[in-house]
């Protein structure tokens, strides 16, 4: 694999529109300004930390608009009342999955990583670290933040 | 009348796991939910039945996956029942342990219909998948 920072930005990118897509049948598209943080209403952030082969952290955080219209899509055939609870759990596993996908993704075959267990912090930004990813599902904006790439570029 | 038991403690998983199934091409199905490894157990004792197969995540509260199975491989009645055990850890020596432990297969997470594939061969020989 390419190990330019570069192309591990651009793997992680198509990891999590690729594994969103997959997951809720939604489009998801890489923010043309993805260097500018948006501002996200009522945001519910998820952190799951990694242990192993380094320590580090990822973080989603999502509107509350764009978290509820995601639960109320996944979880329309359930007859489930979407509730704090719904829309924590459905943010907590889906950075938990982006999170396992990313890391598989970057490490070589077959290695070794071990990822804490998700927790919501509500209305929590990620923090002020430069890997963090903009993205957009129907114009509606969330952050995916993950371990500098040069930590990665040391395990491959 | 098939029955599949899915143990995660996020509600977002169970589905997406029942998701993946259906469209691994298991048709006549009835899931069964729980929350972590206690409550499968009771569960499992409760509705009385013995299920086709148990889907479960390894990290939860209360019981894991890897109690869950020993208590499922250990029991008379329940130790033919092939265990599936989803994680997102990647460790081999700790899916070694499991299969000695008796799994049936460790899968990472984000499971995939195509990840249940051998599980539906096992289940239901011919089972046509939807996934393309």
């Amino acid at each position: 694999m390419d190990k330019s920072p570069k192309s591990i930005i651009n793997k992680i990118e198509s990891v999590v529109t690729s594994k969103i897509e997959e997951m809720m049948f939604v489009e998801v598209n890489v923010a043309r300004d993805n260097m500018q943080k948006p501002k996200l209403d009522e945001p519910i952030t998820a952190v799951i930390h990694l242990r192993e082969p380094f320590e580090g952290r990822f973080t989603i955080s999502v509107g509350r608009e764009l978290a509820i219209s995601l639960a109320t899509s996944l979880f329309n055939s359930e007859n489930k009342k979407i509730d704090n609870e719904i829309v924590d759990d459905l943010t907590r596993e889906i950075l938990n999955i982006l999170a396992g996908a990313v890391m598989a993704s970057l490490l070589k075959a077959k290695a070794n990583f071990k990822l804490g267990i998700p927790i919501i912090s509500r209305g929590e930004r990620p923090s002020a670290s430069d890997s963090f990813f903009h993205f957009e599902i129907d114009g509606y904006p969330f952050l995916f933040e993950t371990p500098k790439p040069e930590l990665f570029m040391r395990e491959l | 009348m098939k029955h599949i038991l899915i143990v995660d403690d996020s509600s977002t998983a169970r589905l997406c796991i029942k998701t993946c199934i259906k469209s691994a091409g298991i048709r006549d199905v009835t899931f069964h939910e729980a929350n972590n490894g206690k409550e499968a157990l009771s569960v499992l004792m409760n509705k009385k039945i013995i299920p086709d197969l148990i889907v479960t995540d390894l990290n939860m509260p209360l019981m894991n996956g890897e109690l869950l199975l020993k208590k499922v491989k250990s029991s008379p009645k329940f130790t033919d029942v092939p265990v599936v055990i989803i994680t997102s850890t990647h460790n081999a020596s700790l899916e070694n342990r499991l299969t000695e432990c008796g799994a049936f297969a460790v899968l990472n997470k984000p499971v995939t219909a195509g990840s249940f594939s051998s599980v539906c061969d096992h289940l239901i020989p011919g089972a046509e998948p939807t996934w393309g």
